[in-house]
C-alpha cells in the first residue's frame, strides 16, 4: 500500500469539494486510494490527475484564486496539508514546517510560538483524534491565553 | 502656466504623430517576425524535417489560424488584438490579448516603439503580483524507482518570494512551485507507457505550493531535493512570469523522452535570458540532470545550490548522531511502539517520530489517516523534552558551485547529481570467445549500469534504455554480428538496512545473441525479470533473486525443435566498491528452460571489473557458458568514454 500527494492539487485549487470551516476539506480528499495501478499512473511521466490549471482556476474554488491559497485560508491549508509534520515538529518544540506554519499565523517570534505549543502539547491535542481545524481552534485560544504571544501574534482572523 | 498649456500641446502633438505611425510597416513587421525572441516567444523550432514550427499544441495560444508555423502571420494578428480595445478575448479566462500574452505585447511594443491603450488586466497582474518575485531555483528531485517516469529524475522551478510581512527571512516552503507535468485525465489504461512514448498526453503547466512538492516528494517518495538558484536579474524574472502566465493558453504535446518536464522549464529560462542558448542540445532525449547541466554551462547562471535531504535521509542522519544504546533503543522500539519509557532520550524519541512518520505515510490514503498512526504516547512523551541542537528538517545545505562538497554538518551529503558521470557512453572493446578474436562498439544512449561510479546516482541501481552492441569477428569470415540491442532495463539492488528491507529487483528486455548456440548471426528476442534480497553494504553486496525468462529465436530450432523456450533461474550477484575508481562484479546464474529435453539448461559466470578514470573507463569481463551442448569462454576488454 502506498499513498500519494499527487492529487493534492485538484482537490486545494480545482474544486469546489470543501466541507469544512477551517480549511478546503483538504485532509480527507488528499490521497487517492492507493492500488499499485493507480500510483503508478499518477506519478508516469510525472503527471497528475488534474484537470484544471493555474491561470485558469479563477474563481473555482473558495479555496483559491489564480492557483493561490486565499490568504485568509492559507494557514487552514496549510495545516491540514502538514499535519503528520506538524504534530511531530510541535512535539519537537521546532522544525521547518512548524516554522512556515508560525509565519502563516502571523507569529513573528517563531522560538516562543513553538515553545508555548510544546509546553501546551496536551491541550492542543487532548487525543489522537485531533483534526487540523480543532488544532486551530486550540491553538487560537492558547495564543490568546498567552500574553506576550497574543500581542506578537497577528492572527489572520 | 502659460508654458504648460505650451507643454501639454507639445506631447498632445507628438503623441498624434506616433499614433500617424502605429502601422509599421510590412517591412518592418516581416523583420521582426523573424527575430529570434519572437520565435523563442512562439515556441519555434526546426523539426527534423527541416520545417520550422512551434512546439505548442493548444490553439488559444494562437491569434492567427497559420500561428503555428507562420511567425509574421501570428505577428500581425497580434498586434492587430493588442490594438484593438474589443477584440476577442483570449482563452478559459477570456482576457484581453494584451493581458493573454503579456509578454509578447512587451516585446512589440519595445520593439515596434508603439503606444496602446491598455486595459486593466486584473486577473494577470494580481497572479503576478502575489509572488513577490525575488529569485527563480530549479528544483531537481533525484531519481525515484518506485514508478517508471521518475527513474531519470525531475525538475520544476519554484518562485522564491520576499519575506512575508513582519519576517526577516523567507520560507522556501511558503514559496510556490510551477512545474510541467503530463495530463493523463481520469480516463487511463494499460496502454500509458505507450501513449507517454508517442506523445499522446497533452503536457501542461501547474503552481502548487512548495510544501506541497516537498510532501510528495520529500517524505512520501523519500527523494532528495536539489535546489539550483538561477542567476537573473528582476527584469528577467519578470520576463520569465509573463511567459509562465502566457503557458497558460496552451498545451504542449508530452513526449517522455525529448519533450519532458525538463525540456519545457528551458524555454522559460531562455526568455528570461536571450543570451541563454539551451535547448538546442536536446533532439532525442531530455534527461533532467543534463539540462541542469545546460544551464550550468552557461556563464553564472547557477548562484547557489541547496541540497534538501529526503525523510529517510533525514533519519539517517539523526541516527548517524545516536549513542549506541539511543540506537539500540531506537531499534527495539521501532517494531514495537508500546516500549517507549519515560527514559528514551529525546534523540530517540525525534528518530522514531520520524520513523513513525514515514510510515504512516506509506501506508496511509490520507493525511487525516496518516496523522492518526503517529503514535500519541511517543509524541506526549517528545513534548515533556527539552528540545535538542540539531535540526535536520532544516537541513538545507548550501554547497559550493565547485567539484568538492565539504559539509560542515555531520549530515551525509551524497554527491550533487549534475557531478555525476555524463548520460551517455560509447565504448570499443576487443574480445576472444571461444577462442575466436572479435572487435566491437557499444552505444549506450542513457544511463547508468552497475559497473559505473555510483556518485550522483541511485546506488546499487542500472537504468538503460537503447544499448546497442554490434562486433566484427577477427577471423578470415570477418563476419558482422549484433551482440545485443537492450531495449531497456532496470535494475534497484538496494542492500537491506537495519531501517528498511528493500526488495531487489530487476527487469530488462531485447535482442541478444545467445552466446552457447555458437550461431553468430542469431538473435534471441528476450524479456526477463527477476525478484530477491541483497545483504551488505553499497561497498559490498550480495544479492539473490529468482528469476523467469522468456526467449524466442529460431535458433533454438536446432535443440529443442521449438522456436522459444522460458524459464525459471537463480541469479547469485555480487558488487563490490573497492576504491573510488575500482568496481567489482561477480555472477552466478543458472537457468532451466522449458519446454524441451530434460537437460536443457543454461549456467552462465560471470567477473567483471571496472576502473574508471572520468571521463574513461576501463572494463575487464569474462564469461563463461555452460549448456549440455557445449561450453564457451569469453574475455573481453573495453574502454568507455561518458559524453
Amino acid at each position: 500500500m502506498r499513498l500519494f500527494l499527487i492529487g493534492l492539487m485538484i482537490t486545494g485549487f480545482t474544486t469546489s469539494a470543501f466541507a469544512n470551516s477551517a480549511g478546503c476539506g483538504l485532509g480527507s480528499l488528499i490521497f487517492t486510494k492507493d492500488t499499485i495501478m493507480s500510483q503508478t499512473l499518477a506519478e508516469t511521466f510525472n503527471g497528475s490527475f488534474l484537470t484544471q490549471f493555474f491561470g485558469i482556476t479563477s474563481g473555482t474554488s473558495n479555496c483559491s484564486a489564480h492557483g493561490f491559497a486565499f490568504q485568509e485560508k492559507e494557514a487552514a491549508m496549510y495545516a491540514e496539508a502538514n499535519m503528520p509534520s506538524l504534530k511531530v515538529e510541535m512535539a519537537r518544540g521546532q522544525g521547518e514546517n512548524l516554522t512556515a506554519f508560525s509565519q502563516l499565523m502571523g507569529c513573528n517570534d517563531v522560538s516562543a510560538f513553538s515553545q508555548m505549543i510544546k509546553s501546551k502539547y496536551q491541550n492542543i491535542f487532548p487525543t489522537n483524534d485531533v483534526d487540523a481545524e480543532q488544532m486551530l481552534n486550540h491553538l487560537k485560544s492558547e495564543i490568546q491565553s498567552d500574553a506576550s504571544l497574543n500581542q506578537s501574534c497577528h492572527l489572520a482572523s | 502656466m502659460r508654458f504648460n498649456s505650451l507643454l501639454i500641446l507639445y506631447f498632445l502633438l507628438i503623441s498624434v504623430a506616433t499614433q500617424a505611425t502605429e502601422i509599421p510597416s510590412q517591412e518592418k513587421i516581416s523583420a521582426v517576425s523573424q527575430n529570434p525572441y519572437w520565435k523563442r516567444l512562439l515556441h519555434y523550432r526546426k523539426n527534423w524535417f527541416g520545417v520550422d514550427k512551434s512546439e505548442a499544441d493548444g490553439l488559444d495560444f494562437f491569434l492567427s489560424p497559420h500561428g503555428k508555423t507562420d511567425p509574421k502571420a501570428e505577428l500581425q494578428s497580434d498586434l492587430d488584438a493588442f490594438q484593438n480595445p474589443n477584440s476577442t478575448p483570449v482563452g478559459p479566462l477570456k482576457q484581453h490579448a494584451q493581458c493573454a500574452f503579456p509578454e509578447r505585447y512587451r516585446f512589440l511594443k519595445n520593439i515596434l516603439a508603439l503606444t496602446f491603450s491598455e486595459p486593466p488586466c486584473d486577473d494577470f497582474n494580481t497572479w503576478k503580483n502575489r509572488f513577490k518575485a525575488r529569485s527563480v531555483t530549479l528544483i531537481y528531485a533525484a531519481a525515484y524507482f518506485g514508478s517508471p517516469s521518475s527513474m531519470f529524475g525531475h525538475t520544476f522551478l519554484r518562485i522564491d518570494s520576499a519575506p512575508r510581512e513582519g519576517q526577516k527571512q523567507k520560507n522556501d516552503l511558503l514559496d510556490y512551485g510551477i512545474s510541467f507535468d503530463a495530463v493523463m485525465g481520469p480516463n487511463h489504461d494499460f496502454a500509458y507507457p505507450l501513449r507517454g512514448l508517442l506523445g499522446l498526453y497533452p503536457g501542461m503547466y501547474s503552481q502548487m505550493p512548495y510544501y506541497l512538492k516537498i510532501n510528495t516528494y520529500s517524505n512520501m517518495d523519500s527523494r532528495d531535493l536539489w535546489e539550483y538558484q538561477v542567476n537573473l536579474t528582476p527584469e528577467q524574472i519578470d520576463r520569465l512570469l509573463n511567459h509562465i502566465w502566457e503557458m497558460g493558453t496552451t498545451h504542449f504535446d508530452y513526449y517522455f523522452f525529448n519533450r519532458n518536464c525538463s525540456y519545457q522549464l528551458l524555454t522559460l529560462f531562455e526568455v528570461a535570458n536571450p543570451e541563454w542558448n539551451l535547448k538546442n542540445q536536446f533532439d532525442v532525449k531530455a534527461i533532467p540532470v543534463d539540462t541542469i547541466r545546460s544551464l550550468l554551462q552557461q556563464n553564472q547562471a547557477i548562484r547557489s545550490i541547496h541540497y534538501r535531504p529526503s525523510l529517510l535521509h533525514t533519519l539517517e542522519n539523526r541516527l548517524a548522531l545516536m549513542d549506541e544504546s539511543e540506537l539500540a533503543r531506537f531499534h527495539i522500539t521501532k517494531n514495537n511502539i508500546a516500549l517507549i519509557q519515560e527514559s528514551d532520550t529525546a534523540k530517540t524519541l525525534d528518530a522514531l517520530m520520524d520513523w513513525q512518520k514515514y510510515e504512516a505515510l506509506e501506508n496511509s490514503f490520507s493525511v487525516e489517516e496518516a496523522e492518526r498512526k503517529i503514535d500519541f504516547r511517543l509524541l506526549q512523551l517528545r513534548a515533556k523534552k527539552p528540545n535538542t541542537q540539531e535540526n535536520f528538517s532544516e537541513l538545507s545545505l548550501e554547497t559550493p558551485l565547485g567539484n568538492s562538497l565539504e559539509s560542515s554538518t555531520t549530515a551525509k551529503v551524497p554527491l550533487r547529481p549534475d557531478l555525476g558521470h555524463l548520460s551517455s557512453k560509447f565504448s570499443s572493446f576487443i574480445e576472444s570467445e571461444a577462442h575466436v578474436g572479435a572487435f566491437g562498439f557499444e552505444l549506450r544512449p542513457g544511463f547508468h549500469d552497475l559497473l559505473d561510479p555510483d556518485e550522483g546516482f541511485l546506488p546499487d541501481s542500472a537504468l538503460n534504455i537503447g544499448r546497442v552492441r554490434g562486433s566484427v569477428l577477427l577471423d578470415e569470415t570477418k563476419t558482422a554480428r549484433l551482440d545485443e540491442l537492450l531495449i531497456g532495463e532496470v535494475v534497484s539492488y538496494q542492500p537491506f538496512t537495519r531501517l528498511k528491507k528493500y526488495l531487489s529487483w530487476q527487469v530488462s528486455g531485447g535482442l541478444y545473441r545467445p552466446v552457447e548456440t555458437s550461431c553468430t548471426a542469431c538473435v534471441a528476442e528476450y524479456l526477463q525479470g527477476g525478484a530477491g534480497v541483497t545483504l551488505g553494504t553499497t561497498k559490498a553486496s550480495l544479492s539473490v533473486l529468482f528469476t523467469g525468462h522468456t526467449e524466442f529465436s529460431n535458433t533454438f530450432n536446432d535443440v529443442i525443435g521449438l522456436n522459444y523456450r522460458v524459464g525459471p533461474g537463480t541469479l547469485l550477484l555480487g558488487l563490490f566498491k573497492i576504491s573510488e575508481n575500482l568496481k567489482i562484479l561477480g555472477s552466478l546464474e543458472h537457468i532451466r528452460y522449458f519446454p524441451g529435453p530434460d537437460q536443457h539448461y543454461l549456467s552462465k559466470a560471470e567477473l567483471a571489473l571496472s576502473y574508471h578514470f572520468m571521463p574513461f573507463d576501463l572494463r575487464l569481463q569474462a564469461d563463461s557458458f555452460a549448456s549440455p551442448q557445449q561450453n564457451i569462454e569469453a574475455i573481453n576488454l573495453s574502454l568507455g568514454f561518458w559524453y
